[in-house]
């Protein structure tokens, strides 16, 4: 309700906010509403702190709906380099550059030019790294009797069951089927993978905490 | 058929809680909360809701305030009486917790000066809310305990009576009907509201819906008609979508059928001032009103979830696949019995979901929790869950043991770890939270105190401004003071 009483009132305002290169907009509002607010705002401040009690203007005051209906001014000016407005009560300017507006916008803007133009780099050599672990897949063999744990999904690989503990199992350990070998952290949940064989963990591939992908291979086991 | 149809509906504020809980990702601070509290103790509410789970988990976490500290501010300035929620067992968070921990924050909460103790299970499973209705009685609160709604089959009227039938037993103050989603209908409400009114035999009724359908402004009329007693609300622009009804549109109403209560128009209208203020100010989300969308009565996904999961999907590169998961949510909340889509079954279901959908398998892989669930371990399922999921989770059911009875009492060790000379308020944190986070909060009430309750107008605009990073120069100049800020 109040954001459409304020919306009435800045387009009954006459503010030249309507052209979009306006580079200064001069806002002042009707005497007669100034006055009415005044007494409110005035009486606001002057319960409280050490600052309020600079206010002892009584003729003219700039309160909370002038602080509302000047940021809508401010907002419906688009694009600007300055932003002035002054009443009585307050002032304010809003500068976008630093002064030197052409200079210095020509600066920034051949920057990102330069980082664009830079970036087919970065990815080339970004690929590889997205791409080890099917790599990593590829690369390892394993021998007829050699079984891989893989993850389920994209997440965190533990090899315990909590910081405190000791690992779930050491290479060279004997696992059955149902045996606890480690787990995966998905979206925050705990997913313990089981080893689904009677079987010895020849090798752990992958570091406790270590971020894992879908389908990668985090341990080597040899079926008995 | 209930004693309150004659008398007013009164109306319990949600603003301090559960508004930004659901609009601001929880984050409302002390100080935020300070200038509106005058007008919202003003405004005529029943109740003033200032506690929830996140409440407390995010001051923690993110914040970094004391919430006891908060707790204490709020209701030694409330005349109006304070509502503070805990999930029973779980108190603030997903874990279950011992009795002795369940009843030092109950005794915490009531020496703060919380008036009414408000307990759910997100289960309705109500031997987990047991020990928080003895304990909050025995501490002189009035203790309002909830029926979390959900749509399935298997949650009927029946269910909800018998559920009802269970908290009379128990002896509370007041039952809510809680809908976290939004999922409840007029048409639905016409049925079951009348049947918990009798079913609660006296007891005043309490509504807490969300808006995620839209229809909520709808069911709260049905909850007036069937003669419930109080409705939860939220300030007008922090109303409405994820969050709770706008006390304006029940206000209206409860008028409009002839049981409107006394409230002070104007001291409602500074509070919503104020916060619509504080939602420029600071960057936040106002309320926007949901449109239809029959997808919501399929996944019942509550709306917070759903960017959440967004936000996942793509962090894990499917977000390709984000309707056929939708659409498998559907199915493994079948698989599991129906449980409700609250924290943290939500999370829980979407999660097997996603597993079920890239496996390219149904339950190949299910999560610890999962299996903790389709043991019983947090509580009585309210379905049967399919034969596959349970041969695939390799669990038997067995929910015959309280599930506060399975946990140790844990504050001996901790009181032997942190001496005597620890406040109770510090020792339950150190219950709650490992000591990185237990430790170090800051007590929030300072900087609200300092900042004051009335706004000053040019240092409000400036806290505006300094949000907008492009403004390089700022000159201004008010009561004689001039003030020129470069970037």
């Amino acid at each position: 309700m109040p954001t459409k009483k304020l919306k009435k009132s800045v387009a009954a305002d006459p503010p030249s906010q309507l052209k979009p290169k306006t580079r200064a907009i001069v806002s002042k509002p009707k005497p007669s509403r100034n006055a009415s607010r005044g007494k409110t705002a005035v009486k606001s401040p002057s319960k409280n702190t050490r600052k309020a009690n600079a206010v002892t203007d009584q003729n003219a005051s700039f309160g909370m709906k002038e602080v509302k209906e000047l940021i809508s001014l401010i907002k419906d000016s688009g694009n600007f380099n300055t932003f002035a407005y002054k009443t009585d009560a307050f002032e304010i300017e809003i500068n976008v550059g630093n002064g030197s507006i052409p200079a210095l916008a020509a600066a920034p803007q051949s920057q990102p030019i330069d980082r664009v133009a830079a970036m087919p780099t970065p990815p080339i050599s970004l690929a590889p790294a997205v791409e080890l672990p099917k790599t990593r897949i590829a690369a390892l063999s394993i021998a007829p009797n050699q079984r891989f744990v893989t993850s389920p999904m994209v997440g965190t690989f533990f090899r315990r069951p909590n910081p405190s503990l000791p690992p779930f199992v050491e290479v060279g350990d004997e696992v059955q089927p149902n045996t606890s070998v480690c787990i995966v952290e998905v979206m925050k949940l705990l997913n313990t993978i089981e080893s689904g064989c009677n079987a010895r963990v020849v090798s752990i591939l992958v570091d406790d905490g270590a971020s894992i992908e879908a389908g990668q291979p985090l341990m080597i086991l040899e079926l008995k | 058929m209930s004693a309150s149809k004659g008398k007013p509906f009164e109306l319990i504020d949600v603003t301090l809680r559960d508004a930004h809980q659901c609009l601001w990702s929880t984050r409302m601070t002390t100080a935020q909360m300070y200038p509106a509290m005058q007008d919202t103790d003003k405004a005529g509410y029943a109740f003033i809701n200032i506690l929830g789970g996140a409440v407390f988990d995010v001051m923690v976490r993110f914040l970094r305030e004391d919430p006891w500290k908060r707790m204490a501010f709020l209701s030694d300035r409330f005349a109006t009486p304070t509502d503070a929620l805990t999930r029973g067992q779980s108190i603030y968070t997903f874990e279950l917790f011992p009795d002795d921990v369940v009843a030092l924050n109950i005794e915490l909460l009531a020496e703060s000066g919380v008036r009414v103790l408000t307990v759910y299970d997100a289960l309705n499973d109500n031997r987990n809310i047991l020990s928080s209705v003895q304990i909050g009685k025995k501490n002189g609160m009035l203790v309002n305990a909830m029926l979390t709604y959900a749509l399935s089959p298997v949650h009927d009227d029946d269910y909800f009576v018998a559920r009802t039938k269970e908290l009379v037993e128990m002896n509370v103050d007041y039952i809510s009907v809680k809908d976290p989603t939004g999922l409840l209908t007029p048409e639905r409400a016409k049925t079951l509201f009348p049947a918990i009114v009798k079913a609660a035999k006296g007891i005043p009724l309490k509504l807490h819906s969300h808006c995620q359908s839209g229809l909520a402004p709808l069911v709260y009329e049905e909850a007036i008609k069937a003669g419930f007693a109080y409705g939860y609300v939220a300030t007008n622009c922090m109303a409405n979508g994820a969050s709770l009804p706008s006390v304006m549109d029940v206000l209206e109403s409860a008028h409009k059928l002839g049981r409107a209560p006394n409230m002070n128009r104007a001291a409602l209208q500074q509070v919503d001032d104020y916060f619509d203020w504080v939602c420029t100010r600071d960057g936040l989300s106002r309320g926007a009103k949901a449109t239809y969308d029959p997808a919501l009565y399929e996944h019942q996904i509550p709306g917070g979830m759903i960017s959440n999961l967004r936000a996942q999907l793509q962090t894990l590169g499917i977000s390709h696949r984000e309707q056929e998961i939708l659409e498998e949510t559907a199915q493994v909340r079948k698989d599991l019995g129906y449980p409700i889509l609250v924290s943290p079954f939500a999370q829980y279901i979407v999660t097997q979901a996603v597993l079920n959908v890239v496996q390219g398998e149904r339950y190949k892989t299910i999560p610890d929790e999962v299996k903790l669930y389709l043991k019983g371990h947090y509580g009585r399922l309210a379905g049967t869950p399919s034969p596959l999921v349970m041969e695939r989770a390799g669990v038997d059911y067995d929910a015959s043991v309280r599930a506060g009875d399975k946990v140790a009492p844990a504050l001996p060790g901790l009181r032997k770890k942190w001496g005597k000379s620890i406040s109770r308020e510090q020792l339950c944190l150190h219950a709650f939270y490992p000591e990185n986070l237990a430790l170090g909060l800051q007590d929030g009430t300072v900087q609200a105190l300092k900042q004051g309750t009335q706004l000053h107008p040019p240092s409000e605009l400036m806290k505006y401004l300094a949000r907008q990073k492009e403004y390089k120069k700022i000159r201004t100049k008010w009561g004689g003071v001039e003030l020129t800020v470069s970037v």
